[in-house]
């Protein structure tokens, strides 16, 4: 990345410029879907229209950004949709039983330590993934896919497969307030959108300023290397996942909040619309490559793109078609992106040799 | 381009966006959610409030939530941004639809819920409810009388998680248990499923092969089974469905699955855009917010009349 | 560093907690708050015991119609004579009920069935008119839709609706001394609901009163 930011200019201009465009891909994708659904759907961009898509729109955004991090590492978490379940279920029982151990008295607990319990839950189902990856040397996908079942089947243990109902929470025990985090709004912003900044921001942080996220991007692009110049890669491993699962409960519990209700089916496919958004946003699944931004970016054009067409009327079905073709249109750009940038920087590199 | 550039960039777009007045729509616009139409019955449901709602002069539009609580939140937001006059409703869960519906009343919009209801009253302006209980208990019925009131069999259920499966098989059981001689050797689910229903069936004949019926919670469950059974030539097994499809019809008319139970899907979608468009001009549909409609038990003797989830003459 | 931090962020928070007991200790049974409750069923029986005296049998008798005038109306018509004697539940397409009383022979029975039933014929030709369903089982939710005191609004579901009309029905029957032996030739006075369908005959009644005369 870095090399082509130094690229001198003028020395294959066209290309140079080419290369922008591509770069900026998924930016200008979204700008024409917006300026599509702009003329196409009726009150698309009313300013309540454009509140409601980022909600939407953040959810996958939380699960991408988290999927990001485990794809540039080189793995894959597809158990992301089913922690989404297990949390909202979790969230559930809390706001409604409390913790109670049949001992005659159970213990309720407010809305802040509910979610930070839920985000518990999430990150330790991460860690059994990390644990399984890399301990027991479990492929990913094979890891996460077990998972993924295990903690949907326990989330529709919990409740025998019904809807917890009613999660308004209790004044007594502090939780009345549950109901804020998918309902709740400052300075107009609701605060899912707060949290997703908050999360995309530090995410952003980590992977291109700290030695954590310097390490990511190692283990992902070459892993051995990166193990024999001392990266504890175990450890970056267990870091990816916990992240995923941290990021999968928070979407968990604003769900559950905003539906007032937790329902154990919740989160079915979600990890496929969160591998999606990454791919979208330039990150290669081979690992070692991707940007937070670009994969907030490519949630941003896979919500608005769906939202917009709902808005239509477009036939679901057809819908399923279109989000399909973008994604493999994506995939396609990339790769010429990436023959054009090896080529580019060959030139650069012939040009600096004479 | 760099990520706080995008983010910038981003927000000049947002700004630009929102200082757009929105479009103004034409005729009012009425919001059809239902589940996916790649089962008939719902299909029936979104055709019937289609028509009728282009009959009296609305746009639809028309749109399927998945049986995901929250997808279906989700399409509440944008029939709530489309503007959208009324909303039908087949939902998605009777306490996880509370919010959505409860979010369109507040922004001035009325939801008329078809076929399943909703845990709470008093915020959709009409629930016309598919007794289901009551069809259960019918199919029951004609399942017992069919069995001798004796015998082995097997029960399929809809998905756990959907309300309407608990509901159908709590209405069999309430008739079938009365029968101390009726033993159910299993209860399996088979999600709805044509394809799980016919590898349940057959897994259960290889468990149970002295089964003498299997009541099934719907009908694309029933047809799996059936063709399981068909399949080892058990054509003896007496097999009860509920939905009322077509397929099932021409099943019950070639002396292959026994009976099933109606839902009037198709008239159940027609009413509530009906009482819609009398709330819109009149400010009130006239009748109570629940209103239960009866499911019609369908034998070999009436499946000749039965059409597209309605029942002829 | 990070370890530090959540331990600084948990810690506080947990004082937060409150430790509450159990709402009935008797009745607990491991979901706290949730459970301890009766079951629809016995609500509904406990409702329908309450008001079966004071609401249920009054509001049927204001409603009885001769089944001698209600089954040639019936003849000529299920909706005209659905609004001249019926009761139903709003409009739309709930069915017609009927509250009817009369008398008539037994002419043909079936005891031996859960499903008890004995067919009387009420006009002397011979032919059944009207199915008595004698229980334990009965069919139909005929009942519970004649009485108008109940609206479906004000229940949480159709389970609990359902619940009601059973209730309603094995209350019914409770009160109906069913016959030992054979009663063919015997007659019965009766007083009931009815629901019929078009074309349906014998109709089949829940009874309310039933005695041999």
């Amino acid at each position: 990345m870095t090399a082509v930011a130094t690229n001198p200019p003028g020395s294959a201009g066209t290309q140079g410029a080419l290369l922008l465009l591509l770069k900026a891909r998924t930016f200008i994708a979204l700008i024409l879907v917006f300026a599509f659904f702009a003329f196409a759907a009726p009150n698309f961009l009313s300013t309540a229209n454009m509140v409601i898509m980022s909600k939407h729109v953040a959810l996958n955004a939380f699960l991408a950004i988290g999927m990001t991090f485990v794809i540039i590492s080189g793995g894959i978490d597809l158990s992301v949709g089913s922690i989404v379940g297990l949390c909202g279920m979790v969230a559930g029982w809390l706001v409604l039983y409390g913790v109670n151990p049949g001992l005659g008295w159970s213990i309720q607990f407010n809305t802040l330590e509910i979610c930070l319990i839920v985000i518990l839950v999430g990150v330790a189902v991460g860690a059994v993934n990390g644990l399984l990856v890399t301990k027991l040397n479990v492929a990913p996908f094979i890891a996460t896919l077990g998972t993924l079942y295990v903690a949907r089947g326990l989330a529709l243990l919990s409740s025998d497969g019904a809807t917890f109902p009613n999660l308004g929470g209790n004044p007594e025990y502090g939780s009345a307030s549950f109901r804020l985090i998918g309902a709740g709004s400052f300075l107009g912003i609701p605060i899912s959108i707060w949290m997703l900044v908050a999360v995309g921001c530090l995410a952003a942080y980590i992977a291109r300023r700290t030695p954590l996220g310097r390490f990511i991007y190692a283990v992902g692009g070459n892993e051995r290397g990166a193990a024999l110049s001392g990266v504890k890669v175990n450890r970056i491993k267990m870091f990816v996942y916990m992240f995923s699962g941290f990021c999968a409960a928070l979407v968990g519990l604003i769900i559950s909040s905003q539906l007032v209700a937790a329902h154990p089916a919740t989160g079915e496919t979600f990890e496929l619309n969160a591998i999606a958004a990454a791919v979208l946003g330039g990150t290669s699944m081979s690992g070692g490559r991707g940007r937070i931004g670009g994969t907030i970016v490519g949630a941003f054009v896979i919500g608005v793109l769906s939202d917009g067409l709902v808005m239509m009327g477009v036939s679901a079905f057809w819908q399923t078609v279109i989000k399909g073709l973008v994604i493999i249109a994506a995939v396609v750009v990339d790769q010429a992106q990436q023959r054009l940038q090896a080529r580019v920087a060959l030139q650069a590199q012939a040009a600096l040799g004479k | 381009m760099n990520f706080t550039r995008r983010v910038l960039l981003h927000s000049v777009a947002f700004a630009m966006a929102c200082s757009l007045p929105g479009l103004a729509s034409a005729a009012d616009l009425i919001a059809i959610i239902t589940p996916s139409h790649d089962n008939p019955f719902f299909k029936a449901e979104a055709v019937g409030a289609e028509a009728r709602a282009k009959e009296l002069g609305y746009d639809t539009l028309v749109l399927v939530h998945d049986d995901d609580p929250n997808k279906q939140s989700e399409m509440f937001d944008t029939a709530i941004a489309r503007g959208a006059k009324a909303i039908i409703l087949d939902n998605a869960g009777a306490d996880a639809t509370v919010a959505p519906v409860q979010r369109a009343k507040d922004a001035g919009i009325p939801s008329f819920l078809i076929d399943r209801e909703i845990k709470e009253s008093g915020i959709a302006v009409s629930q016309i409810v598919s007794n289901n209980y009551q069809g259960a208990q019918l199919g029951a019925e004609q399942f017992v009388e069919l069995m001798g009131e004796e015998g082995k069999y097997a029960e399929l259920l809809g998905r756990e998680a959907d309300t309407n499966a608990g509901i159908r098989s709590a209405g069999y059981h309430d008739i079938i248990d009365q029968y101390p001689d009726l033993e159910m050797v299993t209860q399996q689910s088979a999600n709805w499923s044509q394809t799980e229903a016919y590898g349940k069936m057959e897994t259960i004949l290889q468990a149970h092969p002295d089964i003498k019926g299997v009541i099934s919670g719907n009908d694309t469950m029933a047809m799996g089974a059936w063709a399981a059974l068909e399949a080892a030539g058990r054509t003896d097994v007496i097999v009860v469905g509920f939905d009322g499809s077509n397929d099932v019809r021409d099943s019950i008319l070639a002396g292959g699955i026994k009976a099933t139970v109606l839902q009037p899907a198709f008239r159940q979608a027609q009413l509530a855009v009906e009482q819609a468009d009398q709330y819109l001009r009149t400010g009130e549909t006239g009748v109570d917010e629940k209103q239960l409609m009866d499911c019609i038990l369908i034998t070999p003797e009436n499946a000749g009349q039965l059409e597209t989830f309605a029942l002829d003459g | 560093m990070l370890r530090w931090l959540c331990l600084a962020l948990i810690l506080p928070a947990l004082a937060g907690c409150k430790i509450v007991p159990d709402p009935d200790p008797t009745a607990a049974d491991g979901s706290g708050g949730g459970g301890a409750q009766q079951t629809d069923e016995q609500r509904m029986e406990a409702r329908v015991a309450a008001d079966w005296e004071e609401t249920v049998l009054p509001a049927l008798a204001q409603e009885t119609a001769a089944f001698a005038e209600v089954k040639p109306a019936l003849a000529a018509g299920l909706d005209s004579a659905g609004e001249r004697f019926g009761v139903r539940p709003a409009a739309g397409s709930a069915p017609w009920n009927f509250v009817v009383s009369g008398q008539g022979t037994v002419v043909a029975s079936k005891l031996d069935s859960r499903a008890a039933s004995m067919d009387l014929d009420t006009d002397g030709d011979g032919a059944a008119d009207i199915r008595v369903q004698l229980g334990p089982i009965v069919r139909g939710t005929g009942l519970r839709d004649a009485l108008t005191v109940y609206d479906f609004t004000a229940f949480r579901d159709q389970i609990e609706f359902a619940k009601l009309a059973r209730a309603l029905n094995d209350r019914a029957v409770a009160d109906i001394a069913k016959p030992e032996a054979d009663p063919a030739g015997a007659t019965y006075a009766f007083t009931g609901v009815i629901t019929p369908k078009a074309g349906e005959s014998p109709i089949p009644l829940v009874p309310v009163t039933l005695e041999a005369r």
